[in-house]
């Protein structure tokens, strides 16, 4: 018996991060919504566009995935309300949504994000690492805040039911979103700062006030926004608790960032085209650095429950938190 | 008409035609729409509220021709997706023939899109099922010219469907976009019938045994759609009705024709109504060489003529004076297409 299913089977584990763009070992990338079944997972959330993506590139991803879930006999289904997560669960198949990290494939023009939502892309990161019409990435070296057309891209956001992402977002321009948004907002793979200075990484300040919409903040599996690359569930558990210490258990989740195929990423982030996304002060080019597999969510819980944490808040933390927030903004 | 008015009112046939056509189902699947920078849009939009006051239901607004631009494809759904869905007052978005009855019975006009090509799916497969999604409900194989799928009509010879044309009409029908042959070349068209596997339409043709025109078709086409259980749309375009005459009387030998022909379950109407021709022709010609034939008429000196939407009332009473029944009369007018789109798409 896993760790995991002495906490709770039903509800499954909930990740609202795995970059899904089309990259490395195709075996490696068919295994890998198998792995999470595996592990409990009862739904995550599937990465078809960066900034810099296309509207034809992402229309195309869009089309490549929603063939994908149509072939998967059964084991994998589109998810773009609470409801359909439970009922996936209850078939015992693996629910999924997309996003985008950035809005650049919307452009300028709002309808874009009615249409994306209607074909299931219901997150969106504001920004990625760069400035866009929206606002600053977290590696701007400046950062002037949301934009005129931030502000109505958020406000459209709220309406149509896509979730506000503000990870990898500048955290002036993140602040502006919280002021904006009339639902929660969310930082779906951010780790606290306090615990390790990285550009990537949220102070606690900006958790706090997360946390005030009603929104919740997920770890990041990712080494190089850890201390010492230590991606085991000590490690997991490390960046856990310290959000807990800063926003209290009920807005902590998980947003594991996994990379199926880790030496085809590193390649293409060694691109020369990718060098100011990925910049060298982030660290990014360490081929050394290690990421938290899905199998290691159990053990987290494990490890939570060790020390002392109360069953609900496990709960909570692995998936409840999530369903909450998706509760209130998909509807 | 006016002579004809004085006698309905003596006959009562006015106030019954009235009656049925106002208790019609009255769709039309080919309402020209595409953007294009000089396309006077007061009139573009004026267009769909002429169409709603004179009685129909639904109109399907043609999106795209065989734009190979993803982007500039998707940017025209979402705008005019977005424009019906602003409206909910007025119009609404049916994706299913169970809205359109909902419209019909709220007194809003219903809409749809479609493509008159197949391009925009630029040879991806998994497009269609995204564009259905945003609510593309039917696609033309081929706009006059060749395209991936397959011939268009006006090309000079028609090597017929491609094996990337086979995979595209049987996803499409595996999806429930309705396959329309209209524009299509013939041995095309012929290949498309002969896969089977559902209604097809001929949206918009005429025939070409009361007008030679590469744009009508063949009774022979006309039959093999009508034996999938499909339709064939009369088209209300002066070049496709002979000599430039739009008159209801014209329009109405049309349609008894392929009624004599196929028999009135596999009869509609398809309008091609242009609102602006003034401005399109110039557009089309300058963007998309070959898309017209010279020889076909389109470019004649006199303006091409097209029925409007206003003549359908008379339509409907012209038909009931030919002595058609109440019912092939509804089927003509809309039912028909109705029951083509409940099968392919619900």
């Amino acid at each position: 018996m896993s760790p995991f299913t002495e906490v709770g089977p039903d509800e499954g584990i909930i990740d609202l991060l795995l970059p899904w763009l089309d990259y490395g070992d195709a075996r490696l990338r068919s295994a890998t919504l198998e792995r999470m079944a595996a592990a409990g997972y009862a739904y995550v959330s599937l990465t078809l566009a960066l900034d810099g993506a296309s509207l034809q590139d992402a229309t195309l991803a869009i089309g490549r995935e929603r063939a994908m879930l149509r072939n998967s006999e059964g084991r994998y289904r589109l998810a773009t309300r609470v409801a359909e997560i439970r009922q996936a669960r209850k078939d015992g198949c693996l629910a999924v949504g997309f996003n985008f990290q950035g809005t650049e494939a919307v452009g300028r023009n709002l309808d874009l994000v009615d249409a994306f939502a209607a074909l299931g892309v219901r997150q969106m990161l504001l920004c990625y690492n760069q400035a866009n019409a929206v606002g600053a990435g977290c590696h701007e070296l400046n950062d002037g805040g949301l934009t005129r057309f931030g502000r109505a891209l958020v406000e459209r956001m709220n309406r149509v039911g896509v979730l506000v992402d503000l990870s990898h977002t500048g955290h002036r321009t993140a602040r502006d979103a919280m002021e904006v948004s009339a639902k929660p907002v969310v930082f779906s793979h951010s780790n606290p700062l306090e615990l390790f200075a990285h550009g990537r990484n949220i102070p606690a300040e900006l958790a706090r006030a997360c946390a005030a919409t009603g929104g919740v903040i997920g770890i990041n599996g990712c080494g190089m926004f850890m201390t010492d690359n230590d991606t085991s569930a000590e490690g997991l558990f490390r960046l856990v608790d310290a959000h807990v210490q800063s926003v209290g258990p009920a807005h902590v989740g998980i947003g594991l960032d996994w990379l199926y195929d880790l030496p085809a990423w590193l390649t293409i982030v060694q691109e020369p085209e990718n060098a100011l996304r990925y910049p060298d002060d982030g660290d990014y080019r360490r081929m050394d650095v290690r990421f938290a597999p899905p199998e290691e969510v159990p053990h987290l819980a494990a490890r939570l429950r060790a020390a002392g944490y109360a069953e609900v808040d496990v709960r909570a933390i692995l998936g409840g938190n999530w369903l909450r927030v998706l509760e209130e903004v998909w509807t | 008409m006016s002579q004809v008015d004085d006698v309905s009112v003596s006959d009562g046939i006015a106030a019954r035609a009235s009656a049925l056509h106002a208790r019609a189902h009255v769709l039309d699947l080919i309402c020209p729409w595409i953007d294009y920078p000089t396309a006077p849009r007061d009139r573009r939009y004026a267009m769909i509220d002429r169409m709603a006051a004179a009685g129909y239901t639904f109109v399907s607004l043609t999106i795209a021709l065989d734009d190979p631009n993803v982007e500039r494809v998707m940017r025209s759904l979402v705008r005019h997706r977005a424009w019906v869905l602003s409206q909910p007052d007025r119009y609404v978005l049916a994706l299913t023939t169970a809205e359109i009855e909902r419209a019909k019975r709220e007194g809003k006009l219903a809409i749809g899109f479609h493509f008159q090509g197949t391009e925009p799916l630029q040879r991806n497969l998994d497009l269609i099922e995204v564009y259905y999604a945003l609510g593309i409900r039917s696609m033309l194989i081929a706009y006059n010219q060749k395209n991936s799928a397959g011939d268009g009509c006006h090309e000079s010879d028609d090597s017929g469907l491609t094996p990337y044309g086979h995979a595209l009409v049987r996803e499409m029908q595996r999806v429930g976009m309705l396959v329309d042959l209209s524009h299509t070349g013939y041995r095309t068209a012929r290949d498309v019938l002969e896969m089977g596997g559902g209604p097809m339409i001929f949206s918009h043709s005429n025939p070409s045994t009361l007008w030679a025109h590469p744009r009508n078709i063949p009774d022979e086409l006309a039959s093999a759609c009508a034996a999938t259980g499909g339709v064939v749309g009369l088209n209300g375009c002066g070049a496709f009705l002979g000599h430039n005459d739009t008159s209801t009387a014209t329009l109405i030998r049309h349609v008894d024709y392929y009624v004599q022909t196929l028999g009135p379950a596999h009869v509609g109407i398809g309008l091609d109504y242009v609102y602006d021709q003034a401005s399109w022709h110039p557009h089309i010609l300058s963007t998309s060489v070959g898309i017209y034939l010279e020889q076909a008429d389109y470019l004649a000196e006199e303006e091409i003529r097209y029925v409007t939407p206003e003549q359908m009332p008379e339509l409907t009473e012209g038909l009931m004076r030919l002595g058609y029944s109440d019912e092939a009369i509804l089927g003509i007018l809309g039912g028909n297409w109705l029951r083509v789109m409940r099968a392919v798409h619900g």
